[in-house]
């Protein structure tokens, strides 16, 4: 029964995430107190399909009030499958016995985990810093995903009405992730890096992320994922320049 | 006591009140109010009777469509309209916090709160946030700024003030990207449209710009071959007043000439022409449309601000002046003159029309030395980028000559009624007469780049002002020398007549160019004028009261939203009145903008989600069918989340019965809608925990 419910909001969870998606994604360190995906990014041709792929959820919030977390993310569902969320060691029955945990739902069609969240019953609080959840994930494609939260629905709490950190009204205090198990240059995608990527990491140069975006921007020759394509980009192209795999 | 100490207590005395609760269950079936059908809704939309002068888009035929569609949802719409001065006094005038009873009458005619609807034009000034600024926040209520609706939300307030004292431009626009999704999902108004309007102006005038409008005329100038060519003589002779004059005509009276009471765009022009401003939103590089700003360019300050930070932690503005300029009795401009300015400016008591613009913004104005003045902020605001954009506009902050307007009777030494003194009405400076303090004209001195030398009409009913070219401003500032003498002000109030005057090149251009689509293109081929369109820089919004209870509800409001009928509005109103090709309406935010959140879709015109949404608000107020209804949403976020929860805690033992003595208002988590907040109730939340309602789209 709950997964018919979930099934029914799947059209608006994957509108929101799109909606989210319109917005750009927050840079490698977010501002303290955080949430982000642990490791924010992974760049490693060597998980290829397969493989087992985890990133933990952290915040760095050392307050000794916190009541509850929730998260949702999206990835790229043709590079990775989610498999397993496994609670964290912030909100645990070790620490109270009241404490909830709801390790949510994977939609690998549209690329979702979502209702992920834990609580204590009221009037019970932590102290940070610590992990929300482990996510694991199945390496299944060639290619990059980013990690990203639904803003909306990413937030740790306390028992005040205003949350401690929100990931709307906190923007960059919440810290997506990325993944990539590309050949490093390869722009196009096709498991080489040669002159057809040097002519789109040249079509792309200068470029930044914004917002607003640069309007020659092209994510696939941020090699380094710094969300700037410059002479870094092409360092990295040129040091795989011939390879394939 | 902290927030836990008290959940800890009301949690100890949960046991004891669900052990009453149950005891008083017996009874409850009697004691609960019974469920209420949707009681019809009346709101009063108040209008201007006047849809001319200033408003683009035919507001009453629009009204008359909005008429029609909210009774499909049960809200009656009574119109009132209210001549321009009255209607402006209602909607954010004297009367702005008025309720009930309007016209003293003791009949409860105008709704809850005096308004509940209007329609009108809001401007978003491409070179910087003024007038936005004071509208978005919660607190920017009349008469500290221009919240009219009594917007209240405090995320997009955090939105709004993140985005402004970003430190990057990314992250600037990021929050406004934000600002723009809190906006529209709970909306203070609907914006229907962004115009893309007609317009036109005389072939031989060359340096106009229709947004830049009169902030800059440092490239006004007259092709003198063009109009010999073109000037016509009949039926109006525009040859005889010569190619050394600009005719400009605008669209309201001029209620007064003192800088700090303007009120209309004709008071800002003349204050503009003739009192001279810090900066100016320059068309020299005709950034905007491209970026949808302009370039800020200084005019009596001599350069950019310099930020630096008081030792008390403020952020300060340091602005260097031009030396040289002098005021129209030959004393010299300086530093003094700006700090005087703006101490009147924040002073509430000179009830200034920018007070609200400014005062949540600047702390003080203080003179560092003769050509320098330093603009110290309020402790929790700037560093501004936007600084020199808001000294640009200022709703025509002009600069005043502090040696006339010093009182030395008043405790502050500042102007005293100022509304009532000569130089409120006279258009013409106290030495233009050659007797400084007295004679017969007895007007601001003048600091701008021009000067009225006469008038027709009277002080207070004026009709025409003739403006003379300053050449010690135009000189000093290295402006254009080929600026027209003379600048004739005329004042023609109805829309139609001074589309006329237009036509008939009685005016080289006029102030809201107001006529049909079919009379712009029947124009566009003269040789004696230049049409075209452009954006103009404003949104056309329903303004929505929500001091009224019943439109303090988002669920209403986003019904509001869904029940106008753009398409039909766009087809067949607004092209009666030159609006060409209308972009829906999202925000404040202006597609040119370059914060404009490109992909935020827009409402849709949809009947059945409007009633849906005010089945919604039927829920949330009278548990008339709890199957509609928000299950779990008890913060009517539209989304059920992990912070209903404890709104569910801190409600638990509350009913509706209203027994003095029994906590009351428990309409929500009431999930089971027999009238208490209990045990029951929360397993409608954690079932529902992630799903937004109604609709899977973001509204």
């Amino acid at each position: 029964m709950k997964r018919k419910r979930i099934l029914s909001t799947t059209s608006l969870l994957f509108a929101l995430a799109m909606l989210a998606s319109s917005l750009v994604r927050v840079s490698a360190v977010p501002e303290s107190p955080y949430i982000m995906v642990v490791p924010e990014k992974t760049l490693d041709s060597a998980l290829t399909p397969g493989s087992t792929y985890t990133v933990t959820i952290y915040t760095d919030y050392a307050g000794s009030n916190v009541w509850s977390w929730q998260f949702a993310l999206t990835f790229n569902p043709a590079v990775l499958n989610g498999t397993e969320v496994v609670n964290g060691n912030l909100i645990t029955t070790a620490k109270d016995p009241s404490a909830i945990f709801q390790a949510g739902v994977f939609n690998n069609t549209k690329g979702t985990l979502e209702l992920t969240y834990a609580f204590f019953d009221y009037g019970t609080t932590t102290s940070g810093p610590g992990t929300f959840a482990t996510v694991s994930f199945d390496v299944i494609g060639y290619g990059s995903s980013d990690i990203s939260f639904m803003r909306d629905r990413t937030s740790l709490l306390s028992l005040d009405p205003d949350p401690i950190i929100d990931g709307v009204r906190d923007y960059y205090s919440v810290g997506d992730g990325f993944f990539s198990n590309k050949l490093i240059g390869d722009a196009n995608t096709d498991r080489k890096v040669d002159a057809y990527d040097l002519r789109k990491l040249g079509k792309a140069y200068g470029s930044t992320v914004g917002p607003p975006p640069s309007s020659n921007w092209n994510g696939e020759c941020d090699f380094n994922h710094d969300f700037a394509i410059n002479k870094t980009d092409l360092s990295d192209l040129r040091s795989n320049y011939g390879k394939s795999i | 006591m902290t927030i836990v100490d008290s959940a800890r207590i009301r949690l100890n005395c949960l046991s004891a009140a669900l052990i009453s609760m149950l005891i008083l269950s017996v009874f409850s079936v009697a004691l609960i109010a019974p469920a209420k059908a949707p009681a019809n809704i009346t709101l009063w939309m108040v209008l201007n009777s006047d849809p001319g002068p200033g408003y683009y888009g035919g507001y009453h035929n629009i009204a008359a469509k909005l008429v029609t569609e909210f009774a499909k949802i049960g809200i009656t719409v009574q119109r009132v309209y209210y001549d321009p001065g009255d209607w402006e006094s209602i909607i954010w005038g004297d009367q702005w916090n008025r309720t009930g009873d309007y016209d003293g009458d003791g009949v409860h005619e105008l709704g809850v709160d005096g308004w509940d609807l209007t329609i009108f034009e809001w401007w978003l000034n491409p070179s910087s946030y003024i007038w936005l600024d004071e509208m978005a926040y919660s607190w920017g209520t009349p008469p500290t700024g221009w919240n009219i609706m009594s917007w209240n939300d405090t995320i997009a307030d955090d939105l709004y003030q993140k985005a402004q004292t970003a430190t990057t431009s990314a992250k600037h626009t990021q929050y406004m990207y934000l600002w723009q999704e809190r906006f529209m999902h709970n909306p203070p108004v609907i914006p229907i449209y962004y115009a893309n309007q007609y317009s036109a102006r005389a072939s031989y005038l060359d340096g106009w710009d229709d947004v830049a409008w009169l902030y800059d005329l440092s490239q006004l100038d007259i092709n003198e071959t063009k109009f010999n060519e073109v000037a016509p003589t009949t039926p109006y002779d525009r040859r005889s007043v010569g190619s050394n004059t600009v005719i400009w005509a605008a669209a309201d009276d001029i209620w007064t000439l003192f800088p700090l009471g303007t009120l209309t765009y004709t008071e800002e022009t003349v204050n503009v022409l003739k009192q001279g401003m810090l900066y100016r939103q320059s068309r020299e590089d005709m950034t905007y449309p491209t970026s949808g700003r302009f370039t800020v360019l200084p005019t009596l300050a001599a350069a950019n601000a310099t930020w630096y930070q008081k030792p008390d932690g403020r952020w300060t503005a340091r602005v260097p002046l031009r030396s040289g300029l002098t005021w129209t009795d030959g004393v010299e401009f300086n530093a003094s003159d700006v700090a005087y300015t703006w101490e009147l400016n924040l002073d509430n008591a000179m009830k200034s029309q920018s007070y609200g613009d400014f005062s949540y913004l600047i702390d003080e104005v203080n003179v560092v030395d003769r050509y320098t003045v330093d603009f110290v902020y309020k402790p929790a605001m700037g560093p501004d980028y936007d600084f020199e954009g808001y000294q640009a506009i200022g709703w025509a902050l002009g600069m005043l000559p502090k040696h006339q307007l010093w009182d030395p009777a008043h405790p502050k030494r500042h102007p005293t009624n100022w509304s009532t003194q000569p130089y409120s009405s006279d258009p013409l400076p106290d030495s233009a007469d050659g007797i400084i303090g007295g004679g017969t004209k007895q007007g601001l001195e003048c600091l701008g780049p021009y000067v009225p030398v006469s008038y027709t009409g009277t002080p207070g009913a004026i009709e025409t002002i003739t403006f003379q070219k300053r050449a010690n401003f135009v000189n000093t500032l290295g402006w254009s020398p080929t600026m027209p003498d003379q600048f004739i002000l005329k004042i023609i109030g109805t829309a139609t007549t001074r589309f006329i005057a237009l036509r008939n090149l009685e005016a080289d251009f006029i102030e809201y160019p107001t006529a049909p689509v079919s009379d712009w293109q029947a124009m566009s081929g003269w040789p004696t004028h230049r049409v075209y369109t452009y954006l103009y820089p404003a949104s056309h919004p329903l303004w929505i009261q929500q001091r009224n209870p019943v439109l303090s509800n988002r669920y209403v409001r986003l019904a509001l939203a869904h029940a106008i009928p753009y398409q039909d509005i766009f087809t067949n109103v607004l092209p009666s009145w030159g609006v060409a090709t209308p972009i829906q309406g999202k925000t404040f935010i202006l597609p040119s903008h370059d914060t404009y959140h490109p992909t935020l879709p827009t409402y849709e015109y949809n009947i059945a989600k409007a009633q849906m949404y005010m089945n919604m608000y039927y829920y949330a107020k009278d548990q008339a069918n709890w199957a509609k209804g928000p299950l779990g949403d008890h913060d009517f976020s539209g989304l059920v989340a992990v912070p209903d929860y404890p709104i569910w805690v801190n409600n638990l033992g509350k009913s509706n019965v209203t027994w003095p003595w029994w906590p009351s208002n428990p309409i929500d988590p009431d999930n089971t809608n027999n009238g208490w907040v209990e045990l029951n109730d929360i397993w409608y939340w954690g079932p529902n925990v992630g799903k937004e309602y109604p609709y899977s789209d973001p509204w």
